[in-house]
């Protein structure tokens, strides 16, 4: 095997989708002869196949990639090279890229071939397909890159294209709101990215992410670099959406399923994470940080729960879920537990896309209804859906042997035992590990049990769809083996049972807990887990399952709809902009902009009435004014040489 | 007072009475010979200025003047008689149409 | 010190040129440029460019000049009758103008000839001009050693210009 692709494998697994963005953009649309006329399986039979070939190529990759510091380079183009400043497209896949390469192009294969079935009866397929393939470059590149620069561009191109895949339908004026208010957003974060990468450059004075690493260990200045570690978290809350920039994710969902699926709930959102993860030793330069980012976390995942308790529709449900399981993570990071992120954003892959493209099978059988009310009894009209839903749901409250179940217990087990751990944090955890449990039950009783409502019969999508289905429900059900927790390995006499830990360990830190040290061992915080979790599900099958935050005025303000952080950000920021625009808009633009225009046009009018004059068409005048010109020049030169 | 200032003063001289040509004169023939006035005076110029640095540069470049002179008084009286053609004129102040 | 064969050649050059721009009619205008060519030739060789003013005798008064007395008669113009209006504010203006880039020209001229440290003067002397052979062998020595490409160039204007004139001047044949 020694083909050319093979040698440059990073710039191949980049460079596909790109190859199948263009053919969507650009090639389909023109043999077809406009893009309106495109059809569905063959645009999306490209784009599914870009994806699977770069899929191929990343597990290629991961068998390469050799003993424990092992890592495939890629040396591209010169980007810029001006004084110190020499930044080279260069990709790396190391055991951190390795993985996040195999989850975006895995579930990106799969959910590239769900959206043949579900957008066939869209128009214009070949710009859905083209966005996606688009986004899958972007993503990649942002985990390829080996340096900060690279990465911003991947960051601002999944932004760019989650802003239009989520104004996908854009005819309706709430959908384009929702893209350009996830794009605002964004780049708030965005600010803090561009600021933080100025910082670190000027104090290390590369951007390379192993160069970096190198300069910092034996560090001697921390402030300005804490203040960088400051501004990239400050990115990370836009990207990942924690609490305080979280209001864009719930938002977003106005995009097609799919869309949810691969950006808002197993990539993009998770870029944050990546990024803590690949400069560890950069926020743990400053531990107070860290605590708040530990305590953002908690507080993002409780209010994620919150939230999503009081949505109607299902997949504004899913979208707070996200955010609450973002929020787990985030606590995995502050408290130091990198690889447990890591290890969470997998399954966390795994069974929320599932979830996503399940919801988008029901919305699909729904013909198109997102309102839970109205839905139930679909367990009989959808048996696959219902049942690779169940196993999803499952694994995300975290029942034993599902993925979520591994992954999330670690992290609880991280904020408790952890050095930066407290009982504040476990507490929260737990409490948001019980609202998991009690809005997964809300949303399986009021869609698929129960009797069905009047006028929504739904009915089982394609093999298409299905099959993603099965696929994603073995992963999230099986998945979490892959972290099986050391203490518990040892009773089955295996060494380093964690599978994942042990493969992250030599590119991502880990918090060690020292025997003893916590409060309560492994065992019995995953027994509290799983209790927990099974008494949320239990509260919400039972009396739970019909609250409504709509009945109690309070609560309807605080979070239906326009809820409390909405409001808050409409008041302060969006209110007072308005008041300024406006009175710009009364006294500068009609007073002084508006007749600027008007004194341009009198003015050359003007001098137009006189210059005229001086265009006779006669030569001797012409003649005349080039020897005044002479002579203006003969001039000069005399004064030149008697000075 | 040498000769040579002598002659740059001459060379003054003709560069100005070429433009006076040029510009008071509306017969496009006596114009070119403004022109041709002009060039004379730079080409003394040269002639002078290498002289009193002891070039031979200058007069190099007369040559190349000289040549360049003979193309343009070429060209320049074929247009006149082209003008000359289609107007029954010459004078500047009857040819101002560009394109009939 | 100024030579008197200088001077002389240099008021005839003066009052040639004076002529030709005043004359009243273009074939007056054309031999009293004739004549100023021939003067500046003299001028040319006492100031020791020999080779320019033989070319400057063959080519302008030779060659250039019979062109426009040519024309001159082609176009049948010797009744045009003088056109300066000497009373028009363009003319004073014109008058001002010259004035103005003539006493310009002449101060800068003699300001630099009066410079104490102007640039320095070249080898080419009269005595080592005339040990190599004549200014002619000098002045085209220089050419074809530092200015051959421009040589090249100037033949290939030349051949442009005579092609530009043919087509220029022929009659159109349709």
């Amino acid at each position: 095997m020694n083909l050319a692709v093979l040698s440059d494998l990073p710039f191949w697994i980049l460079i596909v989708p790109l190859i199948g963005f263009f053919l969507n953009g650009v090639v389909i649309p023109l043999a077809s002869g406009g893009i309106t006329k495109t059809k569905p399986m063959i645009s999306g039979g490209i784009a599914t196949l870009a994806m699977a070939v770069s899929f191929v190529l990343a597990v290629i990759a991961f068998t390469r990639l050799g003993g424990e510091s092992g890592a495939l380079q890629y040396t591209g183009f010169k980007w810029i090279d001006f004084g110190n400043l020499s930044v080279t497209l260069n990709l790396r896949i190391d055991r951190l890229s390795s993985l996040m390469t195999l989850i975006i192009t895995g579930i990106g294969t799969l959910i590239h071939f769900y959206s043949i079935s579900y957008m066939s009866h869209e128009k214009g397929v070949a710009r859905f397909f083209a966005y996606l393939n688009l986004f899958c470059f972007a993503m990649l590149l942002l985990v390829l890159s080996d340096n900060l620069l690279f990465l911003f561009f991947g960051w601002e191109g999944v932004g760019l294209c989650s802003y239009l895949l989520i104004s996908y339908w854009y005819e309706e004026e709430s959908n384009a709101d929702a893209a350009r208010k996830a794009f605002l957003v964004n780049r708030i974060g965005d600010l803090g990215f561009v600021l933080g990468m100025c910082l670190l450059y000027v104090q290390l004075g590369t951007l390379s992410f192993t160069e970096m690493m190198a300069l910092i260990s034996p560090t001697t200045s921390v402030a300005l670099l804490s203040l960088a570690a400051v501004f990239m978290f400050f990115a990370a809350t836009g990207k990942s959406a924690q609490f305080p920039l979280y209001v864009w994710l719930p938002d977003a969902m106005a995009g097609p399923t799919p869309v949810s699926a691969l950006i808002h709930a197993a990539t993009m959102v998770t870029a944050g994470v990546y990024l803590f993860a690949r400069m560890y030793f950069l926020f743990e330069l400053s531990p107070e940080l860290m605590t708040v980012v530990a305590y953002t976390g908690a507080l993002t995942a409780l209010l994620g729960g919150i939230l999503a308790l009081a949505q109607t529709d299902i997949k504004k449900v899913l979208a707070y879920s996200t955010v609450s399981q973002l929020g787990f993570m985030f606590l995995a990071l502050g408290v130091g537990a990198y690889q447990t992120a890591v290890f969470h954003l997998m399954t966390h892959a795994f069974f929320k896309a599932l979830l996503f493209l399940g919801a988008g099978s029901v919305i699909h059988g729904c013909d198109g209804e997102q309102d839970m009310r109205r839905m139930g009894g679909l367990a009989k009209a959808m048996p696959v859906t219902y049942v690779t839903m169940l196993l999803g749901s499952a694994a995300i409250v975290g029942l034993p042997i599902f993925s979520g179940f591994f992954s999330k217990d670690e992290i609880l087990y991280m904020a408790l035992g952890a050095p930066r751990g407290s009982w504040i944090l476990f507490g929260a955890g737990l409490l948001a590990a019980f609202l998991t449990g009690v809005y997964t039950m809300r949303m399986l009783t009021q869609t698929f049990w129960g009797e069905a409502k009047a006028g929504i019969h739904g009915h089982e999508s394609s093999w298409i769809m299905t099959l993603p289905l099965i696929v994603l429900a073995l992963l999230a059900t099986f998945g979490g083996f892959l972290g099986f927790p050391h203490e518990m390995g040892h009773w089955f006499g295996i060494e380093h049972s964690h599978l994942l830990s042990a493969w992250l360990a030599p590119v991502v830190q880990q918090v060690e807990i020292v025997t003893g040290s916590s409060p309560m061992p492994e065992i019995v915080v995953s027994i509290l887990a799983v209790s927990i979790a099974i008494f949320g599900l239990v509260a919400g099958k039972t009396f739970l399952k019909n609250i409504s935050f709509e009945t109690s005025p309070v609560l309807k303000r605080l979070f239906v709809g326009q809820h409390f952080m909405d409001t808050f950000y409409s008041s302060c920021i969006v209110a007072p902009l308005y008041w300024i625009s406006r009175r710009l808009v009364q006294t500068f633009e009609s007073n002084v902009m508006n007749n600027i225009g008007g004194w341009i046009g009198v003015g050359s009018n003007w001098s137009g009435e006189r210059l005229r004059l001086t265009q006779s068409g006669d030569i001797q005048l012409s003649m005349l004014s080039l020897m005044a010109g002479l002579a203006f020049v003969v001039g000069i030169l005399i004064f030149w040489v008697a000075v | 007072m040498n000769s040579g200032t002598i002659l740059h003063i001459l060379s003054a001289y003709l560069f100005s009475m070429g433009l006076l040509a040029l510009i008071l004169r509306r017969n496009t023939i006596v114009m070119l010979m403004g022109i041709e006035l002009m060039l004379n005076a730079v080409n003394l110029s040269f002639v002078t200025f290498a002289r009193e640095l002891s070039q031979l540069n200058g007069q190099v470049q007369v040559f190349f003047i000289i040549t360049i002179a003979a193309a343009e008084s070429a060209v320049g009286l074929s247009i006149l008689i082209n003008v000359y053609r289609n107007f029954g004129s010459i004078k500047t102040d009857r040819t101002t149409v560009l394109r009939s | 010190m100024v030579e008197p064969v200088v001077l002389i050649l240099a008021i005839v050059v003066a009052l040639l040129a004076a002529l030709t721009v005043f004359s009243r009619s273009p074939i007056s205008s054309a031999f009293s440029l004739v004549m100023m060519m021939v003067a500046l030739a003299g001028i040319y060789g006492v100031s020791g460019a020999h080779f320019i003013a033989a070319l400057q005798a063959i080519v302008y008064a030779g060659a250039i000049m019979v062109l426009f007395v040519f024309s001159i008669m082609l176009l049948n113009m010797n009744d045009e009758h003088n056109e300066i209006r000497f009373r028009s504010w363009k003319t004073v203006l014109a008058c001002l103008g010259a004035a103005s880039v003539l006493a310009g020209l002449s101060y800068a001229f003699i300001q630099w000839s009066s410079e104490a440290n102007g640039p320095t003067p070249g080898i080419m002397t009269l005595e080592q001009i005339r040990s190599i052979g004549g200014n002619v062998v000098a002045v085209s020595g220089a050419m074809f050693s530092q200015a051959y490409v421009q040589f090249e160039f100037i033949s290939l204007l030349l051949l442009v210009a005579i092609a530009s004139a043919l087509v220029l001047a022929k009659r159109k044949v349709d």
